[in-house]
């Protein structure tokens, strides 16, 4: 093989495969986008709500020992 | 004291006078091109990680020439710091006795022999490069990344029958051409496997230009795209690559890599180190990414930088095969920084006037550099113009389709 030809094939290989990693892309954006659960967004004030609900469990877990 | 013990007391000096005059002129100049090259480094013209290690090797290398050769490879000269062609004879039996007799001399050795010729080194660099990008740049626009970065392959393309035509064997002149890839691990990888006797001038002359592309390319884009108000285009903020979980990113690596490892496993070891790396950063597992961004990273390219400039003794760079490769290379880099830009029109037309065109000049992947490079210039002409995150995507595309490059380079050339 000459050079001229194995970079003629070269290019053909690489645009098909990365035309096959686009693809790839493409298809699994679109299937994670659909199947995935949606990003939440965390927020200080949510951390605080989220911390001061865990704090609630806790603290009612606790009188509930103390009242067993 | 005798002229005798004078010079045996002073190897260099007897070296340097057992030399032919063009292989002590060389060895100067080397040694002057060394010291230029860590000022470059220091001023920030030239990326000084790896500049000032490699030029401060190629200084003191052609200054440590002794009369020395226990190989008997270079009529009697030689060095303390390694041999590149130890064990690369025909006689399986003698090059093992050979390796291990010199990696009880040459101090750099045993790293040469243990990360160079086996291209450990350059899976180590792409594991760190892996680590730092985001290739929710790439998933955000994937088919635009790839026009860009195809176009911008014209170097590696084009290079190759011109390399071929000027008496290179087919597999020297591939080689040869993957330094339009703009990608030093690929053309570590690339060499070793193609071509292992121009390793060395291959590689250094990659890096050497790898260096100058970040101070030549802005002068190739503003020929290219003359007008200032082209380059200036505004893009619009695009927020789809943030958009991405970290689960989706890793996803993407581990199935992309599984792909292109079962289609080209010649290519297998960079590709898998690329994408662990990118595999590790989306892992969350924050000590892994430490090594990986950190110590992995820096040391490797450290002893790249420095071994190159070991490397860098007359005696071979300059062999009459080597001088061509010079303008090769170059000629490859800036066929591919040309292409880039044209796959930048391409873009800017088919979309009409949407995309920059100055973020074609990033598909010639050498992360991160060409992504800042298109910014830098962009924010010259227009301040409130950002193309990074177009750059990036197009950026890491380029390092993907190198690879691809490279595997079918190694597959189809026998």
């Amino acid at each position: 093989m000459d050079g001229l030809t194995v970079s003629f094939v070269t290019l053909i290989i690489t645009v098909v495969i990365s035309l096959l990693v686009a693809v790839i892309v493409k298809l699994m954006t679109a299937v994670l986008n659909r199947f995935s659960k949606p990003q939440t967004e965390t927020t200080p004030a949510a951390d605080t709500l989220l911390f001061s609900d865990e704090a609630d469990i806790a603290a009612v877990i606790a009188i509930a020992k103390t009242l067993k | 004291m005798s002229w005798e013990m004078f010079l045996s007391a002073f190897q260099g000096i007897e070296a340097m006078l057992h030399s032919s005059p063009r292989m002590v002129i060389a060895r100067f100049g080397l040694i002057i091109l060394g010291m230029v090259l860590v000022y470059l480094g220091k001023k920030g013209i030239l990326e000084p990680l790896l500049m000032i290690p490699m030029g401060f090797g190629m200084a003191v290398i052609n200054a440590s020439v002794m009369m020395f050769d226990p190989l008997n490879l270079h009529g009697g000269l030689g060095t303390l710091f390694l041999e590149a062609q130890a064990g690369s004879g025909p006689d399986a039996i003698k090059n093992a006795s050979d390796l291990m007799y010199i990696m009880g001399i040459d101090w750099l050795q045993p790293i040469y022999t243990f990360t160079f010729s086996n291209g450990l080194i350059a899976c180590f660099v792409f594991m760190g490069i892996g680590s730092l990008l985001d290739v929710g740049f790439v998933m955000a626009r994937p088919f635009l990344s790839m026009v860009l970065a195809l176009f911008a392959e014209l170097g590696t393309i084009f290079t190759l029958p011109i390399a071929q035509y000027c008496g290179y064997t087919l597999k020297q002149a591939a080689a040869i051409s993957v330094v339009g890839g703009a990608d030093g691990p690929m053309v570590l990888f690339t060499s070793l496997k193609l071509a292992p006797e121009l390793f060395v001038p291959i590689a250094v002359v990659a890096y050497l230009y790898l260096g100058l592309a970040y101070g030549g390319y802005p002068y190739l884009v503003r020929l290219m795209i003359p007008s200032s108000k082209v380059r200036g285009t505004v893009m619009p903020y695009d927020s789809k690559a943030s958009q991405f979980s970290s689960g989706q990113k890793m996803v993407f690596a581990v199935v992309c890599c599984v792909v292109l490892c079962l289609l080209l496993p010649v290519a297998a070891p960079l590709l898998f180190s690329l994408f662990f790396g990118i595999v590790i950063r989306e892992s969350g597992i924050k000590q892994f990414q430490d090594l990986l961004n950190g110590p992995v990273l820096y040391l490797s390219t450290l002893f790249l930088g420095l071994t190159l400039g070991i490397l860098c003794e007359a005696n071979t760079i300059f062999d009459p095969k080597v001088l061509p490769l010079l303008l090769l290379g170059m000629l490859s880099l800036l066929l591919s920084g040309i292409g880039g830009i044209i796959g930048g029109y391409v873009a800017y037309f088919c979309t009409g006037g949407k995309v920059n065109p100055v973020v074609g000049i990033a598909g010639v992947s050498c992360v991160p550099t060409t992504a800042k490079v298109a910014q830098k210039i962009v924010q010259k002409d227009n301040p409130h113009a950002i193309v990074m995150q177009y750059a990036l995507g197009a950026n890491v595309m380029g390092v993907i389709t190198t690879a691809i490059i490279a595997g079918v380079f190694c597959s189809i050339i026998k």
